[in-house]
């Protein structure tokens, strides 16, 4: 091959890169328009009204919030306890101890003095073995129900809780979040004011907590984190739930709901036939599912997206947990496109089928990869000496001005419609972050969603790796 | 072949459009952030000086001083002129609102009444003439929030407006507004009604007080779906029996919510002629119904239904389904289905083992008591109810149970036994007395203690308002048992009635005769401080000397507020007067003060700083707070120019004169003159208001 050749694969090279970076401004766009658009309505729609007012109606619906436990001995107690102190009546909490090796049952039993009992259970449940289900025998932890179980993982712990729960709603939920105390009317408020619409599903920000000040379950002080790859992540949950998911939800084409914070109608999980526990993408493949069912049903449905700062975790501090956790979702996200591959571009599902499929197909999936072919290509033309230096300078620059851009207006966002943070010093520290992120923090984000790519593609086994949290009690 | 040309000229540009915009974004940040914060700071400044004032205004009594009445005046006309600006405008508003959330009683009323004082209201109607729906709710909020029933038929218009917010908002108005409100929303409504809607609805309708709901069976037949389920829902919330057999057709209802709402009905009523059309709808019915009818036929069911649910057991798949199938079955003809899985084979019916221990016996005991009798025996459904959504509707009444319950275990000496053997005493530290703590008690001293506990130094202290409790409280103190020194316990049925129980809102003729002593002893000696306390050479700024006899600013309030009550009771004036010259020479300089506090009327000033509106405002407060002095006022001001001012003072003069004659008894034909420039008045000096006027 001559230059003449690799000048023309070069040249065509830039244009997809061109014009990919193109339609992907021309999105973000969109969607920062759409987000505005829809925050606006919500904060006025909801400074109406006092919903406080409507937690002990006897109209109110059961939830059940299920919480899957594994080996959470160290914080369990405490993490039920501010569980079981949400502003609601009609509510249970469900721990589902998915077989921990440690003491977490134990430190229920003793803690909610919990005793065994006899209720039946249905032989045709689809989850690991379980053996057994405990209430508390004091009144004051009637709330409280703890499923014992094999280990299955955490979809498997989700499935039990959904087929035993008898309410409603069912909530499942990180059992170290901390949930706000009003959060349920929230969720209640979202199922239940769409006359002509089914809402199957509401899913909520999930708002970095490390570094806040926490006591007895509740959030005392909202603080930056001290450390950098949480403050990139908190940047990272910025932009993606006040301005990706807020537009999303405005289109009625929301394809996730995290894992921390997701409420369901029981009957719509329950046909759908609960998690799937194949996948380590569970949260957004049961949504692709619950979404085809009522399309195929013909019923007309919605999945209700709530802005409010309802749910606080802790996010990774370590590399290499943070690494494993972006890889999983990598191939979660792989699982779930390819279990649904029927849906691209088929206007059968409507915008589902025509936006949202494709749009978490390149700008989910793919872009990554192509971002990381585009490195690679880089190196390689510049060991070529071939390299186009002006294209490669200008939209490099281009690129890293619109994402420090788009950072800049979630940050804004962000202040003008919830001021979490009111020290100067943290916007600040907050803007920071968006100028060096995508020279830190996005490469590593790339690195391991190809990570997580080649996994799946040469079938290396992986599991959900861990998260090593300090608890909030401690924090 | 030919490749496209990339102008990076374009991607430069996007850069710097790019670069530019973050530039803005971050202006914009701290922009907004200092708006935010300085709005925040302004709004937060000017409600702490509004809210006090607001405060002060709710809850001033008609029983205040007289200088408090003159001061209430004063916070309105102030109140009326810091209205004038929007921002402030905005926040008193936003204050009523805050506060109308906490207030009930007299104090709310007259946060609404000050709403519409201060035409509030008008704001809010004015939001509804808005093509902003934002605008129009807000409107309508405020005016549901301020109950300005005016607005209802204003309000109602909008109850089918095409734009949902507005729409919502307008029917929960219809309802707040109104008791007929309901009936007209149920009626009128076209649009489906969402559950929040009515969750928030039949909110309001159980806040709704002397609410009589309307037989909502008449709703039953509605075209409109939801309409027909929120009556459903409404039927058995006020347990309305008087639609059964409405209830009952509505089981064939196509829509699987209104069925599962007219099976709860029917269990919750024991309607038993719904039972075959139950069994009827169960093989159409989809899940979650088939369970709601299995639940009901286990309440209402009799034995002729058993044949059916063994059937379903037998022959429906769900598991859920099958078990509420059983449930059902024990629910009519208890153990009739007994468990069967996890049995221990080896522990079979017939003559009593030996037993190892007491409570593994007590288990077999049990489970040879199950197993006797059946070989058809399944397992057993056991459901675990929620007690927990039960603790939300604990109130007082659970309390006083659980108190006195407590009361009495404590009394028996159940809690702390050792406590009463080592000090003899009884533990009536939880009763609103104080007891001298008695020492070395014996047999001897047990008379003297009980005699002494009759002259007990109490402390008033609010102890219940309701009477049944104090009644179970004297009942239980009535049965004390009094445990002497060698611990030998007797039951002594001690008169406390003596106990000064002071129950709040009860009048004080129920105070016990000791208590009322003492209480008149105590106020004697308050009133003889006040009367004798007053030091005669203490200067007339009041800053007396300290002298064992000090009269302080309050003791010259609680002179005024006798003067007040005595007015307000429509004591003569006279007799006032003639108590205040009985007074010993040391009062006379008080009462001086008083008159040169008092002799130039409060509302002067304020008169001479205000405009039109609140000149208005203080005239009309005048008949209520006024006396001789601002009619000598009033008087003085029938020279006023402004003709609208000039009638209102005619109207006032006459409304006060009309007060005056009904509190003297006597018709006040002529007014003390008044020396304006040294607010002295001269009661020598009247003339004739009548000619007066017929002059002017």
């Amino acid at each position: 091959m001559d230059n003449g050749v690799f000048n023309v694969i070069l040249e065509y090279l830039n244009i997809i890169f061109l014009v990919f970076s193109g339609m992907l401004f021309t999105l973000y766009l969109f969607m920062a328009y759409f987000a505005t658009k829809n925050s606006i309505h919500y904060k006025k729609k909801n400074s109406f009204g006092n919903i406080s007012k409507t937690m002990g109606s006897p109209l109110a619906p059961g939830i059940t919030i299920i919480a899957p436990a594994y080996n959470e001995g160290l914080n369990i107690v405490e993490n039920v306890r501010s569980l079981l102190s949400l502003q609601y009546t009609n509510y249970e909490v469900m721990v589902v101890n998915d077989g921990s090796k440690d003491d977490t049952l134990q430190k229920l039993i003793d803690a909610y003095s919990l005793v065994r009992t006899n209720r039946d259970i249905d032989p045709n449940i689809k989850s690991k073995p379980i053996r057994g289900i405990y209430k508390s025998d004091q009144r004051s932890f009637a709330k409280l129900t703890v499923v014992d179980k094999a280990n299955g993982g955490k979809s498997d712990a989700l499935n039990a809780g959904i087929y035993l729960s008898e309410n409603k709603y069912v909530g499942c939920i990180d059992v170290d979040c901390l949930i706000v105390p009003e959060a349920l009317l929230h969720i209640v408020k979202s199922f239940y004011q769409h006359s002509r619409k089914r809402v199957i599903a509401v899913g909520g920000v999930i708002r970095v907590a490390n570094s806040c000040k926490i006591s007895g379950g509740t959030l005392e002080e909202i603080k930056l984190p001290k450390n950098w790859l949480a403050r990139f992540q908190l940047l990272e949950y910025t932009r993606s739930f006040l301005l990706g998911r807020m537009a999303w939800g405005r289109l009625d084409s929301l394809l996730i709901i995290s894992g921390a914070f997701g409420f369901f109608d029981r009957e719509i999980a329950l046909a759908v036939g609960g998690y799937d526990t194949n996948t380590v993408g569970e949260d957004m493949e049961i949504i692709f599912r619950m979404r085809r069912h009522m399309h195929d049903l013909g019923e007309p449905y919605h999945v209700a997206y709530i802005p409010d700062p309802l749910c606080w975790t802790e996010v990774p501090e370590s590399l290499k947990i943070f690494l494993n956790q972006r890889d999983r979702w990598s191939r979660g996200n792989l699982e779930t496109l390819s279990t649904h591959k029927d849906m691209f571009f088929n206007p059968k599902y409507g915008r589902l089928g025509m936006l949202s499929y494709p749009y978490w197909f390149f700008y989910e999936w793919l872009a990554p990869i192509l971002e990381f072919i585009g490195c690679v290509a880089v190196l390689i033309f510049l060991y070529l000496g071939i390299l186009n230096w002006d294209f490669f300078i200008a939209i490099t620059i281009t690129i890293y001005a619109f994402s420090i851009m788009f950072s800049f207006y979630a940050i804004l966002w962000e202040v003008y419609s919830y001021n979490q943070y009111p020290r100067t010093r943290d916007i600040l520290t907050l803007m920071l972050a968006a100028i060096l992120e995508p020279i830190l923090f996005h490469p590593l984000v790339v690195w391991s969603s190809v990570r997580g790519n080649l996994k799946k593609l040469f079938k290396i086994r992986s599991g959900w790796g861990t998260q090593v949290r300090k608890g909030f009690a401690k924090a | 072949m030919s490749i496209p040309e990339i102008h990076t000229d374009l991607l430069w540009d996007l850069s710097v459009l790019f670069g530019s915009l973050s530039i803005l974004y971050f202006g914009f940040i701290f922009f907004f952030r200092n708006k935010i914060s300085a709005k925040a700071r302004n709004i937060g400044d000017r409600r702490k000086e509004i809210t006090p004032m607001i405060s002060n205004f709710l809850f001033y009594g008609e029983d205040a001083s007289k200088e408090e009445k003159y001061e209430y005046v004063g916070l309105k006309v102030e109140i009326r002129e810091l209205i004038k600006d929007p921002i402030n405008r905005s926040i008193v508003k936003d204050i009523l609102l805050d506060l109308q959330r906490d207030l009930t009683g007299d104090a709310r009323n007259r946060l609404f009444a000050l709403y519409k004082d201060f035409d509030l209201h008008l704001d809010a109607l004015d939001k509804l003439k808005s093509w902003r729906w934002e605008v129009v709710t807000k409107g309508i909020v405020e005016l549901t929030q301020m109950e300005v029933v005016e607005a209802y038929s204003l309000i109602r218009k909008f109850m089918n407006n095409r734009r949902s917010v507005i729409r919502r908002q307008a029917q929960i108005a219809t309802v707040s507004l109104k008791h007929e409100g309901i009936a007209h929303f149920l009626d009128s409504n076209r649009y489906p009604i969402s559950e929040w809607q009515q969750i928030k609805i039949l909110e309001i309708l159980r806040n709704k007080k002397d609410f009589i709901p309307p037989s909502f069976g008449l709703w039953l037949t509605s075209s409109n779906k939801d309409v027909v389920l929120f009556a459903l829902r409404l039927i058995r919330y006020y347990n309305q029996t008087d639609a059964n057999a409405s209830v009952t057709e509505l089981l064939r209802h196509k829509d699987e919510e209104v069925k599962q709402a007219a099976i709860d009905c029917i269990k919750e009523f024991g309607i038993t002629q719904a039972i075959p059309t139950l069994i009827a709808a169960f093989s159409r019915a989809k899940r979650d119904s088939r369970i709601l009818i299995l639940d009901a036929l286990g309440h209402i069911g009799t034995e002729e239904q058993i044949p059916f649910l063994q059937k379903v057991h037998q022959k429906v798949s769900d598991f859920n389904v099958r078990s509420k199938a059983l449930g059902a079955i024990n629910a009519i003809s208890p153990e009739s289905v007994l468990p069967v899985e996890n049995l221990d084979p080896r522990i079979q019916s017939g003559p009593i083992p030996e037993l190892e221990e007491e409570d593994t016996g007590a288990k077999i005991d049990q489970t040879e008591d199950r197993m006797d009798g059946s070989s058809e025996v399944v397992e057993e459904e056991i459901t675990i109810t929620d007690e927990g959504s039960d603790l939300f509707h604990e109130d007082l009444e659970v309390f006083d149970h659980c108190f006195m319950e407590e009361l009495n275990e404590i009394l028996r000496g159940k809690d702390k036994p050792e406590e009463e053997e080592e000090t003899g005493v009884l533990p009536l530290d939880f009763l609103p007395i104080i007891i001298e703590k008695p020492t070395d008690m014996d047999k001897k001293t047990k008379k003297k203690s009980r005699k002494r506990l009759r002259h007990l130094k109490v402390n008033y202290e609010e102890v219940h308002p309701d009477a049944e409790f104090r009644e179970e409280l004297e009942n239980i103190l009535s049965r004390v048992e009094v445990q002497d020194p060698d611990g030998n316990t007797e039951v002594e049925f001690l008169n406390f009635r003596f106990l000064p129980f002071v129950v709040g809102n009860e009048p004080e003729e129920e105070i016990s005769e000791q208590a009322d002593i003492e209480q008149s002893t105590q106020q004697e000696e308050e009133g003889s401080g006040i009367v004798s306390g007053i030091d005669v050479g203490a200067p007339a700024s009041g800053i007396a000397p300290s002298t064992g006899n000090e009269v302080n600013t309050d003791d010259i309030n609680t002179c005024a507020l006798v003067d007040w009550e005595q007015l307000q009771n429509g004591a003569s004036i006279e007799k006032v007067e003639h108590e205040e010259e009985e007074m010993p020479s040391s009062e006379v300089e008080v009462s001086g003060q008083q008159d040169v506090f008092s002799g130039q009327s409060v509302f002067e000033d304020l008169y001479r700083i205000s405009d039109e509106d609140s000149k208005l405002i203080l005239l009309d407060q005048i008949p209520e707070l006024g006396d001789h002095k601002e009619l000598a006022f009033l008087m003085h001001l029938q020279q006023e120019q402004n003709s609208k001012l000039r009638k209102r003072i005619f109207r006032v003069t006459r409304q006060l004169r009309k007060k005056l004659e009904e509190v003297t008894g006597k018709r006040v034909e002529k007014e003390p003159l008044v020396r304006w420039a040294t607010g002295v008045a001269d009661p020598e000096l009247n003339f004739d208001l009548e000619s007066r006027e017929k002059k002017q």
